[in-house]
């Protein structure tokens, strides 16, 4: 009896613990995130897009940062640079080829905490149909209350992509920069 | 520009180069003595040529090329060649020849659609596309092989570099696709070569080799370009579309039984001067769009 309470009492407690160290679940509010990016053109100024918001799931811990997991999705048609000519250049199969991968993801595999509220975010980013690991530095830029009371937590990764990784290798530079530098803004709601 | 003066050499020009110089050795256009028939020189060479082009515009083929479409036009290229090949060395009836044509382009049209099959394109859509596809690879081919046995010369190579130019600003302006434009290029320097050597000898023969593994190269690179440009294409891009396919069958008005007893010249004339305005046609209004385009005003899109 003394064996079976034991066992009981075990479990209970490891339920317990469990459930406390376990992260929050968030939903990327399209509205409200962003993915901005910029690029040398001709090796003078720089030409800037946006893509529309992007969508997924943030499972987020406030007090243990290396237990946040981002599954982040991007719709690539929804690329804008302000030049109809330029954004059905971009995509066409010459860049990203939207016909035939028409989103983005990014599927964080690893977080290592760099600062109270930073981390580096390591994880599988697949662009094109190509799928390589990338660790990018997020910033957790916030928490606080929408207007329904429900709990909004902001994200913000600051990085750089070789487009050629990726097979987007027309228009070499000088005529457009290799490097890619990408903005990623997610307002992510509490579920 | 968006290619590099290398990518030029060695996309463009380096296939025509090889055209050529293939050309001048296997037919000797110098001699004035009959040569024998070397018309298994083309079909290997253009399709070394067009990979050649593909290797400097398009992204490096991977295997198996089931992970992109585009690496499909890079292998695609094989057959076409071997197919040509064995079309000058074995010499098939024609019956023969449309049929296995037919089924290969079958088997084609559908590995570069299935990525978009149900997503984009239903099944049954599919199969409509396929044999359509499949009717105007065939048009296509007998037109030019008659062209190329009836009217020896520079009459085929003229015409196919004049749709294979059309092709190619329709496809970098009206469709988006530079990369596969630059190739269409490396079509349209291929039959230049041609051109200028059937200019010193009209004894090179264009049938059973080059025509058909030029006009099967072009065709592929347009059936990608209609599939997998960025968006729906306009009626104006269809019908610009409409026209270049249909373009070649102007160049029958040569075989007009008034032109019977006129001069080569003025047949020549004939032929190619109905095609030049319908592609000429195409090109304007390809980049009359695309000028309009790139001058309208960038305004944010709705909210």
């Amino acid at each position: 009896m003394n064996r079976l309470l034991g066992i009981f009492s075990t479990l209970a407690m490891t339920l317990v613990f469990s459930s406390a160290a376990l992260a929050d679940d968030y939903t990327s509010d399209p509205v409200h995130s962003f993915v901005v990016f910029d690029v040398h053109h001709l090796e003078a100024g720089y030409v800037y897009g946006t893509f529309g918001g992007p969508s997924g799931s943030v499972s987020y811990d406030g007090s243990d940062l290396t237990k946040t997991t981002f599954d982040i999705s991007v719709d690539v048609d929804s690329i804008d640079t302000r030049n109809s000519n330029r954004d059905k250049d971009l995509k066409g199969p010459d860049f990203f080829d939207v016909k035939q991968f028409p989103t983005m993801t990014f599927k964080s595999t690893g977080v290592k905490k760099t600062g109270d509220a930073t981390m580096d975010v390591t994880g599988d980013l697949t662009l094109r149909g190509v799928t390589k690991s990338i660790t990018v530095p997020v910033e957790v830029t916030g928490t606080g209350k929408g207007m329904r009371g429900e709990t909004r937590t902001g994200f913000r990764a600051d990085f750089k992509i070789d487009r050629t990784n990726f097979g987007m290798t027309a228009d070499p530079p000088p005529v457009i920069g290799n490097d890619i530098h990408i903005i990623v803004a997610i307002e992510a709601t509490k579920q | 520009m968006p290619f590099t003066p290398m990518q030029i050499l060695a996309g463009m020009v380096l296939p025509a180069v090889l055209l050529g110089v293939a050309i001048a050795l296997a037919w000797r256009p110098w001699s004035r003595r009959a040569t024998a028939d070397a018309r298994w020189v083309f079909a290997p060479i253009i399709a070394i040529g067009f990979c050649i082009a593909y290797w400097n515009f398009e992204l490096k083929p991977g295997w198996p090329p089931g992970g992109n479409v585009l690496f499909l036009l890079f292998y695609f290229a094989v057959p076409v060649g071997i197919l040509g090949l064995l079309d000058s060395l074995l010499k098939p009836p024609l019956w023969l020849r449309a049929v296995v044509l037919l089924l290969l382009w079958r088997i084609f049209v559908r590995l570069l659609l299935l990525p978009q099959i149900p997503r984009q394109i239903s099944a049954p859509n599919a199969e409509l596309w396929i044999d359509a596809l499949s009717l105007i690879a065939l048009g296509w081919w007998l037109t030019f092989e008659h062209l190329a046995d009836r009217s020896p010369g520079v009459v085929t190579p003229l015409i196919l570099a004049a749709v294979a130019g059309a092709s190619a600003i329709l496809l970098a302006m009206g469709w988006h696709i530079q990369a596969s434009g630059a190739m269409a290029g490396a079509l349209v320097a291929m039959s230049i070569a041609a051109m200028v050597l059937a200019t010193w000898n009209s004894r090179i023969s264009f049938s059973r080799g080059f025509a058909q593994t030029i006009v099967l190269l072009l065709q592929l690179i347009l059936i990608h370009g209609y599939f997998y440009t960025d968006d729906a294409l306009t009626t104006g891009q269809q019908i610009w579309a409409g026209l270049l396919l249909a373009s070649p069958l102007l160049a029958f008005t040569g075989d007009l039984p008034v032109l019977r007893r006129q001069r080569p010249a003025w047949r020549l004339a004939v032929r190619a001067i109905p095609v030049l305005i319908a592609l000429g046609i195409v090109c304007a209004a390809t980049v009359r769009n695309y000028a309009r385009a790139d001058q309208a005003q960038p305004t944010m899109q709705d909210e």
